[in-house]
């Protein structure tokens, strides 16, 4: 955990929240304009090779009328895996791409935008038939949404 | 050298392969093979249609001149075997132990194949 | 008529019996080579969007421990070379239309083999958006192999009793 608390020191500005997925995971809330600040700045600490972004998975909260963006990086040198966690309102979901700080999350993104909805913006490769079949892209429904209906 | 000892080695050995359909292979007694319902027990419950995640079970009307005393509603599960993953849910869900299970797994064929004609048998 | 005519009409009556010639010649390699499959048949293997489960058992049926070479099977390098095409996974939408062009550009005598229960009808994934259900709805199959994976040395013997290798007893020949 020494490791990590290297990283939320050097982060302590754009943290908003902090908690725990399980052991040895910490899970950090970040605004969503600060994103890719936030990273780049992970990056310059840590070094080129260091972060490995292993997945993206969005959550749809129809309740509070949200999507989150869990963005799962793997920070090499220490062996830990951290969360940061982004919040977009449901009805306008955007936030800024990375593809440019780490290339590797243009998989990720494409298929949130894919199955979920969340625009990237400054990611020109999203298309809606990349995953979904045709035949329920062409009818505009997002598959992941808890009101969609396939 | 030690490589012209291997290559003798095996040169002079026995060869691993089964013959399969010549001789058996040797597998375990509980491996999870084909299962069919026991109609002395069942009762008629459609726990195991309700549980198959793969929704291979029908349940059946009984054949007119058997009256079962203790399957009211005259049902019992036809399990379609093409379609089952083997997973045993519904043997274990089962609340009267009503499945037979077997290790049998040589069930590739040309047609399809229910296990309707193995559950009829159990009735006498 | 001139002398023109009279000899295109006699080319033309020797290009028809040339083509006569050579099409009783196909007939007789097309039946030659539906009895001879039965001895040496070339696999060419498809996964149409499988969780591998099913992959893994098919090319472990290759391997010298259940050797299927003793009895002329092997997997051939393209489906052009390939006699019976093993198709494994659920069948996506989007694979079903590659899969239909594949059966297509196959030649000659050809059957397919439809591993596992995702193959048959989509298995657990029954009624999903993305899938088009078993690979049925698409090609011919010819013989299939229930499980979830089956075992390697039942892949085989599915090929053989669909080449009318395997005595099998009445009673168990479904």
């Amino acid at each position: 955990m020494s490791g990590t608390n290297n990283i939320e020191d050097a982060l302590s500005s754009y943290i908003i929240g902090r908690d725990t997925v399980k052991p040895n995971r910490p899970r950090f809330h970040i605004d969503a304009g600060n994103l890719k600040s936030a990273i780049a700045l992970l990056k310059q600490c840590l070094g080129d090779e260091a972060l490995y972004l292993s997945n993206i998975i969005g959550v749809d909260k129809v309740a509070e009328g949200v999507i989150e963006l869990n963005y799962f990086i793997h920070v090499v040198p220490l062996g830990n895996t951290i969360v940061i966690r982004v919040t977009v309102p449901r009805d306008k979901p955007q936030v800024s791409s990375l593809i440019d700080v780490i290339p590797g999350a243009l998989s990720g993104e494409c298929e949130a935008y894919d199955l979920l909805g969340v625009e990237f913006i400054g990611n020109r490769y999203l298309r809606r038939g990349f995953f979904v079949p045709v035949d329920v892209a062409s009818r505009g429904v997002f598959p992941l949404r808890k009101d969609a209906k396939v | 050298m030690s490589i012209v000892r291997e290559a003798l080695k095996n040169l002079l050995s026995k060869p691993a392969t089964i013959e399969y359909p010549k001789k058996p292979v040797p597998i375990e007694k509980d491996f999870r093979g084909r299962h069919y319902a026991d109609l002395r027990k069942c009762t008629g419950c459609t726990l195991c249609a309700i549980e198959c995640p793969s929704n291979c079970i029908t349940m059946e009307k009984l054949p007119e001149n058997a009256k079962l005393k203790h399957n009211p509603r005259g049902l019992y599960p036809n399990i379609r075997y093409m379609s089952c993953v083997f997973c045993y849910r519904c043997v274990r869900v089962c609340p009267v132990d009503a499945y037979v299970t077997t290790n049998e797994y040589r069930l590739s064929s040309v047609k399809e194949v229910f296990s309707k004609e193995l559950t009829l048998q159990t009735l006498g | 008529m001139c002398m023109g005519d009279s000899a295109s009409i006699i080319y033309y009556r020797w290009f028809q019996r040339g083509k006569a010639f050579i099409s009783s010649i196909a007939v007789v390699i097309r039946v030659l080579m539906s009895k001879l499959i039965r001895y040496s048949p070339w696999l060419a293997h498809f996964n149409t969007g499988a969780c591998n489960g099913c992959d893994i058992e098919v090319l472990a049926s290759i391997t010298p421990i259940y050797d299927p070479e003793r009895y002329g099977v092997k997997l051939s390098p393209s489906v052009r070379h390939g006699d019976i095409l093993i198709v494994t996974g659920v069948v996506t939408k989007k694979a079903a239309e590659r899969l239909r062009r594949l059966y297509e550009q196959m030649p000659g005598v050809k059957y397919v083999v439809a591993v596992g229960a995702c193959a048959y009808d989509g298995g657990v994934f029954k009624g999903s958006y993305s899938i088009s259900g078993g690979a049925g709805k698409v090609i011919p199959v010819d013989a299939y192999v229930p499980g979830c994976p089956p075992r390697p040395e039942e892949i085989l013997r599915a090929l053989l009793i669909l080449l009318n290798r395997e005595r099998v007893k009445e009673s168990e020949r479904h």
